[in-house]
């Protein structure tokens, strides 16, 4: 199974998030069952009118965090290009921010679109329902493997 | 004794606690790690304080190197403590911690076992936390007892393991 994992922000030191995500891709590619590629999108690669179209050849799509990358994406989804199952992984900064007008608008352009929304702390759990996620699991945060 | 804050300095994770319950113990050496917002209301109420350091962002690895060397560890959001990734790593360095009782943290960690749990945005119980831990026994037993508890419940393996099943669950139906 071929799973594209879409992680903003490669390379910036202060990102928490995106470590996390390199390290679970990594340790993901251990199972013989999966293939995780990590999508590196740049936002002019991502505008780009047909990066929805490198998902083809993938089976799902592994998001880390429900940002503009997601929202993105979502849209493209809504319009019938990507035919693929959506796995956000919620880190808490995107649907805590209830009065962040932009990550509001991110998080209701993607919700439809999103089939899973896997959330790393338990109370997120409740904030995800409370803001509209109808599948949620939650999953305990492997920060135990970044130093 | 050496006193760590480590998180962004915005009010989610309330670094002014912490420099509040710092001014009132000028025999410890209180270190915060960390950028943010609250980074000049941060620096107005440490100043004049030679106990308080104020370090601004630092690597993983200058983290890592002050979770060695400090003796408690706070963790002091007045929202969610878990699970950040700062509180993880004292955890995982056997820290003794200090974290605000808020959102989920009673469900998974006993006050007195694995952390001191006091009320959010109290800088009185926060500085009665800190002169209980001068224990150094006490001190040992709190951070044997995190690491073992992340040791058996938040490893890498068992996470991705629980995400892989999501991602075959959710593409086979």
């Amino acid at each position: 199974m071929r799973i594209a994992f879409v992680v903003a922000r490669i390379g910036n030191e202060r990102n928490v998030i995106q470590k996390l995500s390199l390290v679970l891709a990594n340790e993901l590619n251990r199972h013989n069952d999966l293939n995780v590629d990590v999508l590196p999108f740049t936002k002019k690669q991502m505008f780009n009118m047909f990066s929805y179209r490198k998902f083809r050849n993938y089976d799902a799509v592994l998001i880390a965090n429900i940002g503009l990358q997601c929202a993105y994406f979502s849209i493209w989804k809504r319009l019938g290009m990507i035919a693929k199952p959506f796995i956000a992984i919620s880190f808490g900064s995107d649907i805590r921010a209830t009065k962040n007008k932009l990550i509001n608008l991110f998080n209701r352009l993607s919700k439809p679109t999103i089939d899973l929304l896997i959330v790393v702390n338990p109370d997120l759990v409740e904030i995800a329902k409370n803001r509209g996620y109808a599948n949620i699991e939650y999953v305990p945060s492997w920060g135990s493997a970044l130093d | 004794m050496k006193v760590l804050f480590a998180a962004r300095l915005v009010n989610f994770k309330d670094p002014v606690t912490f420099i509040q319950a710092a001014r009132k113990l000028p025999s410890y050496e209180f270190h915060v790690a960390g950028d943010g917002k609250l980074m000049s209301d941060c620096k107005k109420l440490a100043f004049g304080y030679e106990n308080i350091h104020l370090l601004g962002w630092v690597s993983q690895n200058i983290v890592n190197d002050l979770m060695n060397e400090a003796d408690v560890f706070c963790q002091l959001s007045p929202i969610e403590n878990l699970w950040a990734t700062t509180l993880i790593s004292a955890m995982k360095h056997k820290k003794a911690i200090v974290c605000t009782d808020v959102g989920c943290v009673r469900q998974y960690l006993v006050d007195g076992q694995h952390v001191l749990l006091i009320p959010p945005k109290d800088d009185a119980k926060l500085i009665h936390a800190i002169i209980k831990l001068e224990n150094a026994e006490l001190r040992r037993m709190l951070g044997e007892n995190a690491c073992n508890f992340v040791e058996a419940n938040l490893s890498l393996g068992e996470c991705a393991e629980r995400i892989h099943e999501l991602l075959i669950r959710e593409t086979e139906s």
